[in-house]
């Protein structure tokens, strides 16, 4: 992991402007709030949250598929926001993204060479011969058979279809590769194959990784850093290890908390978590998770809370971080071997 | 005591264009009262076929055959007539599933739908059965349930659908309630809730629970007893402690340890199981695991496994037991 950064958010925001009122008001639906991060050369970070926290629409804005409302996005130290025509067609050479759905994200009236050389076309690169010999090589290298080259998308099964994915986001050699949930769809047998597949060629290309998930026990695996998004912000952004062993949010505590660990002899400390995600078109006053957070007190409703380096490179956007973080010090591991009827 | 529900050879054919494939074959089990069953498999392992051959939801004249038995309460769900299923369905056996949007109607409010089965099954008065459906939307954790029964599915978040199905499936107190991946659609933090829920009420009601999911986190954290299918067949049973602690079958392992978990080293590759799933129809003679087992040799692609049991209530569906012994 070097220390240049590649992709760096500064106060993104991205708000949508949803159906106006009856007394005329516009509604505003702030997806992502005053996101900053930085992604540093071949690291993976990663955002996770649940449904609806702006995860996503924080990926497709920081590589300008959406325009943010507010905030810029520094690519290699060079604001990217007034990019357009050729030089934005430029960057996307070196950004380009894995889908969730493997089915929907291919066309399946191309057969997967086809799909595959396609970004060569578009960046004009190569002659047909060899365009064709660099997709037989990127077939090879997600672990697809070069016969397979004139097969079409309905024949491979679904850890297939997201190698292709995989393959074609690849064949530019980007810089930084943004995986929106690259492993949700797919059984379980074949997600740990395909995130295989991902750390491999992260350190064999030094590619950079942004990856998008809602599961805990793929972002612990597979992430260098990562930043937990609630309601459009990023409230807690901590080295992985470090996060997973000493949350300092309150909402993050209890995300970990509520992850059912694979063995019936580690149970979890489960931390109450009532009700579910409040409405982004109405969200809470001050803190957004104040309404469901046990630690909550007068002054979380009232202020948005800062966010603050509560240890180095470990940010937490709550009023009472510190003292929180003091307070998991020993509490709260995730693994905590409980006596139980064991025969 | 007898189980509440003996599941016995069941084997379920559905009619194809290409011919007849055996989505579940020769799957056996028992749950009892109070207890949380676990069916887990990955997709296309017909743990969902098992559960709607059990209640009888198939198209029987042009799609599917049944053999084998469903012993619910002395009485064999395979053999009994449609009409008799239709009283059994609701009182007696309940199903809840994945996509709680598509299970609910939307032209109709959940109270509604929520005293259908009351109506179809009890003889209560209109007052009474209201008051029965706000009950059990307040025993399902939904806030202020005398507002939310007249409420239409969308005006509710997915996780309070997700509840207004369970009360719809427990309002006549079934003695066994199937559920199928009922979580799986939702968040953690709102899939903890359901679970615990789900748990609560199985005790209250001391009712037997079928879950049918792919999440091994989900199982070990409610289930006691664990079924692991493969391709139709049952490849493993055994206690939850068991299954988890010390899997026998190669596939059991594989998918056990594709999971990463807090053991699991960052940067190390996670192990995985090669291959994926093959289609139902070209499933080999032998052991249809076989292809992609680290384990398997030329018999094991010939000589169709037998169901070993083990001691201590675990059995496994493989040939080379003494090599997986732990």
């Amino acid at each position: 992991m070097g220390e240049k950064v590649v992709l760096e958010a500064l106060g993104v925001s991205k708000f949508f402007y949803a159906r106006t009122k009856k007394d005329g008001k516009r509604q505003v639906v702030k997806a992502v709030d005053n996101v900053s991060f930085k992604v540093r050369e071949n690291e993976t970070f990663s955002l996770v949250g649940e449904s609806g926290c702006g995860k996503s629409t924080t990926g497709r804005t920081v590589m300008r598929l959406l325009e943010p409302t507010e905030g810029k996005v520094l690519f290699m130290g060079e604001n990217i926001m007034d990019r357009k025509g050729a030089s934005l067609k430029q960057l996307r050479r070196q950004m380009q993204m894995i889908f969730q759905d493997p089915y929907s994200s291919l066309n399946p009236r191309k057969a997967i060479g086809r799909i595959i050389e396609e970004p060569l076309e578009i960046h004009h690169i190569g002659n047909a011969s060899e365009r064709r010999e660099m997709a037989i090589s990127a077939l090879k290298q997600v672990g697809l058979r070069e016969d397979q080259f004139y097969r079409y998308p309905h024949e491979f099964s679904g850890g297939q279809k997201q190698r292709i994915g995989i393959a074609r986001a690849l064949i530019l050699e980007p810089k930084i590769l943004v995986c929106d949930e690259p492993v949700s769809a797919l059984d379980v047998s074949i997600q740990s194959q395909v995130l295989n597949l991902l750390q491999e060629i992260k350190d064999s290309s030094g590619v950079s990784l942004l990856f998008i998930s809602h599961n805990m026990s793929v972002i612990r695996y597979i992430s260098d850093r990562v930043g937990v998004m609630y309601l459009g912000r990023i409230v807690e952004e901590c080295e992985t290890a470090r996060l997973f062993r000493r949350p300092g949010h309150p909402y993050t505590k209890a995300l970990l908390s509520a992850v059912p660990e694979p063995s019936p002899n580690l149970r979890t400390e489960r931390v109450e978590l009532q009700g579910e995600v409040p409405s982004p078109l109405d969200p809470p006053s001050g803190c957004a998770f104040h309404n469901r957070c046990a630690y909550a007190t007068p002054l979380c409703s009232a202020k948005i809370p800062e966010r603050q380096e509560v240890e180095t490179e470990h940010y937490v956007e709550c009023h009472y971080a510190k003292e929180l973080l003091r307070v998991s010090q020993q509490s709260h591991v995730l693994a905590q071997p409980a006596v139980m009827g064991r025969r | 005591m007898a189980p509440l529900l003996r599941v016995d050879g069941l084997r379920t054919e559905f009619r194809t264009l290409r011919g007849s494939v055996t989505a579940v074959d020769g799957v056996s089990f028992e749950v009892e009262a109070g207890q949380m069953f676990g069916l887990v498999g990955e997709s296309g392992c017909g743990k969902s076929v098992t559960s709607q051959s059990i209640m009888r939801l198939y198209d029987e004249k042009k799609l599917a055959r049944h053999s084998g038995k469903a012993i619910l309460d002395g009485e064999d769900l395979l053999s009994v007539s449609q009409k008799r299923m239709r009283q059994i369905r609701g009182r007696d056996i309940s199903m809840i599933f994945q996509d709680a949007l598509s299970s609910l109607n939307p032209v109709f409010t959940i109270g509604w739908q929520i005293q259908e089965a009351l109506k179809m099954h009890q003889k209560l008065g209109k007052r009474e059965s209201r008051e029965r459906a706000i009950e059990m939307l307040r025993l399902t954790g939904i806030p202020s349930p005398d507002k939310r029964v007249d409420c239409y599915p969308h005006e509710l978040s997915g996780g309070m659908r997700q509840r207004a199905m369970i009360a719809m499936a427990l309002v006549c107190t079934p003695k066994l309630l199937i559920a199928d991946e009922p979580t799986t659609a939702l968040d953690v933090t709102i899939q903890a809730q359901i679970m615990e829920m789900i748990v609560d009420l199985k005790d209250r009601l001391n009712m037997g629970v079928l879950l049918i999911t792919h999440d091994l986190g989900v199982v070990a954290q409610t289930c006691s007893r664990v079924v692991v299918m493969y391709l139709g067949q049952v490849v493993e049973e055994g206690d939850s402690c068991d299954i988890f602690d010390n899997p026998r079958h190669p596939y059991t392992i594989g998918l056990l340890r594709s999971v990463p978990s807090v053991s699991t080293k960052k940067g190390d590759p996670l192990p995985v199981i090669q291959g994926s799933v093959p289609p139902l129809d070209k499933a080999g003679a032998g052991c249809r695991f076989a292809d992609r087992c680290p384990l398997a040799d030329e018999g094991c692609k010939i000589e169709p496994p037998a169901l070993v049991d083990l001691g201590g209530g675990q059995k496994a569906r493989c040939r080379k037991l003494d090599l997986t012994g732990g």
